[in-house]
């Protein structure tokens, strides 16, 4: 509508004026001294359209936001201070005319801060306006189910407000289902754990309204409002993920954005059938058929979440999932490039109507899949294509995201309100792209790749003026990104803060420049040279941060240039780790972490600290019992080969701190609790010396090795065994430690343990063999039972 | 058209050392400047252009002059004169505007600044042609502006401020919106705007033409 106005008050307008002035030069100009009708037509024309076009700028708020659905309020008042604007303007076309042309010209640019001071004011005036009329408008908000299941009833604060997707507004909740007072972690009682998330009856969202007119903060105050929200399916109670994100809403410049709340929602009957449907593809040796997929189909992310959690430790579930994608996405068809390319399409034709895209999802997976099959020629060419048409990456289209799976970076866009600037299928594409050099860069690292040569230095090209493109590029790496890297590193010097505001990075609350930072960070020979050069600074602006760290519940994030390469010597990290430690240790107040803390540092430096060095980050003065709060997880920050040194090493710390104290003291109360944490962690390393000392364990006796043998029972009942303890367990003598890893099979049937199964069916024990002849049973039930269906 | 060489390196006469200054300067800053060049980004190249271009109009509408007296009393039609003004204007942009277009095509300029390890080079080159179109575009719409403002001052109804104060507000409208919509433009607002200002300048420019039949030159 504003453009439309514009377009036509600076092009149409002058157009119609110089016809008209010219037919009038013909009839009435006189060269007598007198300004001919035709000079003043055309120049005060100009001059009024001029002014004109600034002052439309000025009274829509700005060009930039004539596409911004401004209220209708904002459009009436906005019309009404043109139309006064045009007409003093008008005003000073007819002086021009009738009058004097220079007077005009006067006239036109002392009314240019006139007209501004009454924009303003009347700008001054609306915003009060307008921050009592927005308050009128209902603000959207949205109730929406992540895993796309229909029929979910929703019930707020007590009140049934309707099915998922629930669309209402702040105003009719407020009416609807006025607040409710539950008393404190009430809401909360009966939650579960499913996977790695938990889960409750009743979630609980608390609302801010951000009721802003405009950059000054015309802010409404209005409390927070509490939503209690609980979901039912059919009668049934459906669990709610306990970390229930929303956005908005927002109410800004009249720009209404609605507040969506997506809930992730699981029953314990989905839970269970998810499992199931796990084991049946265990018994069938990871080998799924057409009726697993169309089963596992209708349980959308629960299954996959699921395999997605199970594969660091059954890597054949990996296999599953691209089975799982290839049906999906009918990518049997796919016989060579032009069909791979054509299956890519419809991908992203799908991704384009949906509005999202996500790396660590079934599409992801389909689109790893058909990399390997892709002609990479073409795609490195649309790619390049598309970066060309590009000025900046944020803007316009070939975006990216930040997230892990698995431990690796993955591209993604938000499942909620689609960017109309961003066409999701251009995640597709960069998404292939990243994956073609991921590819080419396992084959041999020692050239350059096609991603490199075509893609890297379109990014560098783009990231003078968005550093975000840069981000890219380093992902993707290459000698064009290092040469880059070099130059630039000889024009900086310092990471003082750079004056100009553009050109630095905020970090842990204070500026740095941001190309200190780069290069810092750079991966390949030319950010080595930079940190072995610079390595003085690079220690001190460490510490900095360090010293301004609000928290170290885990290794900040900032800390990666530590751990990159450094030409001709070891990593900074080396240098740094005595005041990292001292830190940390310092600390008090995050001491649960404060082991993780270290061994996550120490685990990340290259060539790997040996085992003692992981020891002698152990406290050996008064530790805390948070310190080691989670065994398994602390330790599998380790590499897989360290963990049983380490682990036996802490236990001879533990054990020298509790000689030297007295029994009843709080540190050797803390020193015995961490000795026996890391004894019944042993079992859970997965290698055979490992399993060896369990078993040493279990055979000596004393009150320890009772508790030990009661953990490694449960340790069977939950699966939690490794590989390694079972084939031991199975061919002890002990036939009580043989039925221990009965359960662990029931849970876990895959071929090898199913053959251990098949030995325990002939055990000479008779309860051994009758647990296993159970065992047999539910698992033969289980391959004749139908795969369970979401309905 | 009918070239008049003579005529033409008369009027050119008046450019010459203008040009060959601006063509300097322009060649140096096209080789040696460090950054990518962005038209609407670069204040100096925007500068250097808006001073080129009222320079020019400087020197060729000096109408009090005897050498301007001299020229429009040898009986040369106002329709030759207008021709070679503006043959000679184009001349002087082109003569300042085609080195530097050698130096970004070729690509010498690249090559140079890659010489000298600047970290741009030669990746940025394939983008530093649209500083070429942008900056040709820039001079074609101020120089009818500019012309135009000699022509009017020089009119018997000329007033106190006669043309000046067009150009001036021109310009205070012009920059004020490039600048914002450079930044917070849609690509739809963008267009509107710079077709509005050549819409301007092109009727500027014709009427430019009309006056200056009409000029009454006195020594």
């Amino acid at each position: 509508m504003y453009e439309i106005f514009f377009l036509a008050a600076v092009v149409i307008l002058p157009i119609y004026l110089t016809a008209k002035a010219w037919r009038w030069s013909t009839s009435t100009s006189r060269i007598n001294g007198k300004t001919p009708w035709s000079v003043r037509v055309v120049e005060a024309s100009t001059l009024a359209i001029l002014t004109s076009a600034m002052v439309i700028h000025v009274a829509s708020g700005g060009i930039g936001m004539v596409t911004t659905p401004l209220h209708d309020f904002v459009i009436r008042e906005r019309v009404v201070v043109c139309g006064i604007l045009i007409a003093l303007a008008a005003c000073w076309i007819l002086l021009g005319l009738w009058k004097s042309i220079s007077l005009a010209a006067v006239g036109m640019i002392v009314s240019l801060p006139i007209a501004t001071i009454f924009i303003s004011s009347a700008l001054s005036y609306e915003s009060e306006r307008f921050k009592k009329e927005i308050l009128k408008i209902p603000v959207p908000i949205e109730f929406t189910i992540r895993e796309e299941i229909d029929d979910i009833d929703v019930t707020i604060n007590g009140v049934r407000m309707g099915k998922a997707p629930l669309h209402t507004t702040i105003e009719e909740l407020e009416a609807k289902a006025p607040p409710v007072t539950v008393p404190k972690d009430e809401y909360s009682k009966g939650w579960k754990n499913f996977g790695n998330s938990t889960y409750l009856p009743r979630a609980k969202t608390r609302l801010d309204r951000a009721d802003k007119v405009g950059f000054r903060s015309h802010e409404e105050k209005s409390e927070p409002m509490e939503l209690y929200v609980q979901l039912e399916r059919r009668g049934q109670l459906v669990m709610i993920s306990g970390s229930m994100g929303h956005s908005g809403p927002s109410r800004m410049f009249g720009n209404i954005q609605p507040a969506t709340i997506p809930l992730s929602v699981i029953t314990e009957e989905w839970h269970r059938d998810t499992t199931t449907l796990m084991e049946k593809a265990r018994l069938a040796d990871y080998k799924i058929d057409a009726d697993w997929i169309s089963a596992a189909d209708t349980y959308f992310h629960f299954v996959r979440n699921a395999l997605i959690a199970a594969i660091p430790k059954e890597p054949q579930f990996r296999q599953v999932l691209i089975d799982w994608a290839k049906s999906r996405y009918h990518l049997d068809q796919v016989t060579d490039a032009d069909s791979a390319w054509y299956a890519l399409e419809a991908i992203q034709a799908q991704v384009d109507k949906k509005g999202a895209y996500q790396t660590n999802s079934l599409t992801g997976d389909a689109v790893e899949y058909l990399v390997e099959r892709l002609d990479s020629d073409r795609a490195i060419a649309m790619a390049k294509t598309k970066l060309k048409r590009l000025s900046t990456i944020s803007v316009a289209g070939f975006g990216y995201g930040w997230g892990s799976e698995l431990g690796k970076p993955c591209f993604s866009t938000s499942f909620q309100t689609p960017q109309t600037d961003r066409k999701p299928s251009d995640f597709v594409l960069a998404h292939v792209i990243w994956q073609l050099d991921q590819k080419w860069d396992a084959q041999s690292n020692d050239h350059d790749n096609p991603v490199e040569r075509e893609i890297v230095p379109e990014l560098i090209r783009l990231s003078y003026l968005d550093p975000q493109a840069t981000k890219l590029a380093v992902i993707l790496g290459g000698s064009t990104l290092n040469e880059f890297n070099r130059r630039q590193q000889r024009l900086v010097y310092s990471f003082k803060e750079n004056s100009d505001p553009t050109k630095n990075e905020y970090l842990e609350g204070q500026y740095i420049s941001r190309d200190f930072w780069q290069s810092l960070n750079a991966v390949g020979p030319a950010g080595a040279n930079f940190r072995k050069e610079h390595s003085y600074q690079a220690l001190e602006l460490a510490e900095q941060l360090l010293n301004k760290s609000f928290s170290l519940t885990s290794l900040p994030n900032w800390t990666e240039f530590l751990f990159l390469e450094v030409e001709g010597r070891e990593p900074l990290a080396r240098d740094f780790w005595k005041t990292f430690r001292d830190k940390v240790e310092a600390d008090r107040s995050h001491s649960p972490w404060r082991l993780s803390v270290l061994w996550s540092y120490l685990a990340r430096i290259r060539p790997m600290p040996p085992a003692s060095e992981f020891v002698a980050a152990f406290p050996k003065k008064s530790p805390s019992y948070g310190d080691f709060n989670n065994p398994e997880q602390t330790i599998s920050l380790l590499p897989v080969d360290l963990r049983l040194q380490v682990t036996q090493g802490c236990i001879a710390e533990a054990a020298k701190g509790k000689s030297i104290l007295q029994p009843n003291s709080e540190p050797y109360g803390a020193f015995n609790q961490i000795e026996y944490q890391l004894i019944r962690h042993i079992p859970t390393i997965p290698s055979d010396a490992a399993a060896d000392v369990a078993m040493q364990y279990l055979e000596t006796t004393n009150p320890k090795s009772t508790e030990f043998s009661r953990q490694l029972k449960d340790q069977g009942t939950y699966g939690q065994l490794t590989s390694h303890m079972v084939a031991r367990l199975a061919t002890t003598s002990n036939p009580e430690h043989r039925s221990w890893v009965i359960p662990q099979i029931r849970i876990l049937p895959s071929s090898t343990n199913r053959e251990t199964l098949v030995r325990l069916l002939k055990d000479e024990d008779p309860s051994v063999r009758e647990s296993a002849e159970k065992v047999a049973a539910e698992l033969e039930e289980l391959r004749r039972l139908p795969y369970p269906k979401l309905k | 058209m009918h070239i008049q060489w003579p005529l033409f390196f008369w009027i050119f006469r008046s450019l010459s050392l203008l040009t060959l200054i601006s063509s300097s300067l322009a060649t140096a800053y096209v080789l040696l400047h460090d950054n990518p060049l962005e038209f609407f980004l670069d204040v100096n190249a925007v500068v250097f252009v808006i001073s080129h271009s009222f320079l020019i109009s400087l020197l060729l509408g000096r109408v009090r002059s005897e050498s301007f007296a001299f020229l429009y009393s040898q009986g040369f039609s106002r329709d030759l004169l207008w021709r070679h003004v503006w043959l000679a204007t184009l001349t002087s942009v082109l003569a300042t505007w085609v080195p530097c277009a050698v130096l970004i095509l070729t690509p010498l300029r690249s090559q140079f600044q890659d010489w000298m390890q600047n970290p741009w080079f030669p990746l940025m080159a394939p983008a530093e042609s649209r500083f070429l179109t942008r900056s040709l575009l820039f001079y074609g719409m101020l120089l009818p502006i500019f012309h135009y403002e000699w022509i009017r001052s020089s009119m018997p109804f000329r007033g106190r401020v006669s043309g000046h104060l067009l150009v001036i507000d021109y310009f205070v409208c012009g920059l004020f919106l490039t600048e914002r919509l450079w930044y917070f433009g849609t690509d739809l607002a963008r267009t509107s705007m710079f077709l509005g200002f050549i819409t301007i300048s092109a009727i500027l420019g014709l009427f430019g033409y009309w006056l200056h039949k009409r000029l009454e030159v006195g020594a």
